[in-house]
């Protein structure tokens, strides 16, 4: 897993961040404004979106930072402070139900057919990724690339563990159209096929 | 579920319980010993590997700065809130006061079309209550956020239920009452983050 995250912060410097020392501020803001951006990327494709993130990431980081005790690595506080903030911001947009943004299959396999005679688009992954659904690509993203369990996602999300599930497996189905994969191996569905 | 011996493969969710670890040993065998389902667990793979290194990327120069602005500023993180709506408090008060007494005015029970014509007269007065009221995720935690677009997504999908039964008198009727009560609802969540905005200042 690799999300940008996991480093840490000089103790000294989170006490001068707490104090009010903007120094200090900047230098938190430095060293994860890249993770935080990215990760408001993933979630709320767009630029201005994820600007959006960045900024009320660390401004409610900032005001709420005598709420962070060191039970648990600063840059874990601050990733569920930034992933909150980019889940409230998808559900103020009214992109969070995913039954109202269901991609089309035949959609995606019709991207797919196009893409595949467009080998310069052969590496782009991160624009495969906003295609899918908000909250699938959410789940995706979250559960493979940031670490979380079923059970954490389905707490951040207010959702059960088995639509988190469920929401993986989604993502991993289109995932594999869009990335131009054989989509009749196994498939989404049970397939009769001899091995 | 599980039942692989006549050809049949795993589907997705079932192969990504191979990668969480919590796989039957019947599901594992299967999969051991398929070339097809072996692939699709190495697309799988490859996915989280494309994801894994997708390069991290900066924000623009300028967040710093309107980050800094904002923290000078001491902007409360009801930012649009205080943007938008609150010129003077004792007005905001007053209109919210107005607004909630809208959820409590009676009803006479109505017939038929008339009952209809009624409930969307009712719309439209919490819908212009609704535009009034501001929509600010800053201001409102998780709970009420997710409580607020749940109404909001209730409604949207009830508007086309009620466009596609535009002749069917009982089922339009008990629709638009549903309505109703979905705005009221969303109404009353809207005015609770507002007054709780309001008691912040």
């Amino acid at each position: 897993m690799k999300s940008g995250f996991s480093y840490d912060v000089d103790g000294e410097v989170l006490v001068r961040a707490k104090q009010g020392d903007v120094a200090a501020m900047s230098q938190i803001y430095r060293q994860f404004s890249a993770p935080v951006y990215t990760l408001g990327l993933r979630i709320c494709p767009g630029n201005a979106d994820a600007e959006d993130v960045v900024q009320d990431t660390f401004i409610d980081a900032f005001r709420k930072l005598d709420q962070y005790r060191g039970d648990a690595p600063f840059w874990a506080w601050l990733k569920r402070v930034a992933i909150n903030t980019a889940l409230m911001r998808l559900r103020k947009e009214r992109r969070w139900d995913s039954a109202l943004e269901e991609v089309n299959s035949d959609d995606l396999n019709n991207h797919a057919a196009v893409r595949a005679n467009d080998p310069s688009n052969a590496m782009d992954a991160e624009k495969k990724l906003s295609q899918l659904p908000a909250v699938t690509r959410t789940v995706l993203w979250l559960h493979d690339v940031e670490g979380y369990t079923h059970r954490e996602i389905a707490g951040m999300m207010g959702k059960t563990e088995s639509f988190s599930k469920s929401q993986l497996s989604r993502g991993h189905e289109k995932m594999r159209v869009l990335l131009q994969w054989k989509t009749t191996k196994t498939g989404n569905t049970r397939t009769q096929q001899n091995c | 579920m599980e039942n692989y011996e006549n050809g049949q493969h795993p589907d997705t969710a079932e192969l990504l319980s191979i990668s969480a670890g919590d796989a039957s040993a019947e599901l594992a065998r299967h999969v051991q010993g398929c070339a097809a389902c072996l692939v699709a667990l190495d697309e799988m793979q490859h996915t989280r590997d494309t994801l894994s290194h997708l390069p991290l990327q900066e924000p623009p120069e300028h967040v710093w700065s309107v980050i800094e602005s904002r923290l000078d500023a001491g902007q409360p993180a009801v930012g649009v809130f205080q943007r938008h709506m609150v010129r003077n408090l004792s007005i905001a008060a007053s209109f919210l006061i107005a607004v909630l007494s809208l959820l409590f005015i009676p009803h006479a029970p109505q017939q038929g079309s008339t009952e209809i014509m009624s409930l969307a007269s009712e719309s439209r007065g919490l819908e212009s209550a609704l535009a009034y009221l501001v929509d600010d995720s800053q201001a409102m935690d998780l709970d009420t956020a997710g409580r607020i677009a749940s109404y909001e997504d209730r409604i949207a999908a009830l508007d086309v239920a009620i466009s596609e039964h535009p002749e069917q008198i009982e089922i339009r009727k008990s629709m638009m009452q549903e309505r109703v009560r979905l705005l009221r609802g969303l109404v009353e969540a809207r005015s609770e983050t507002m007054m709780a905005a309001l008691r912040t200042y």
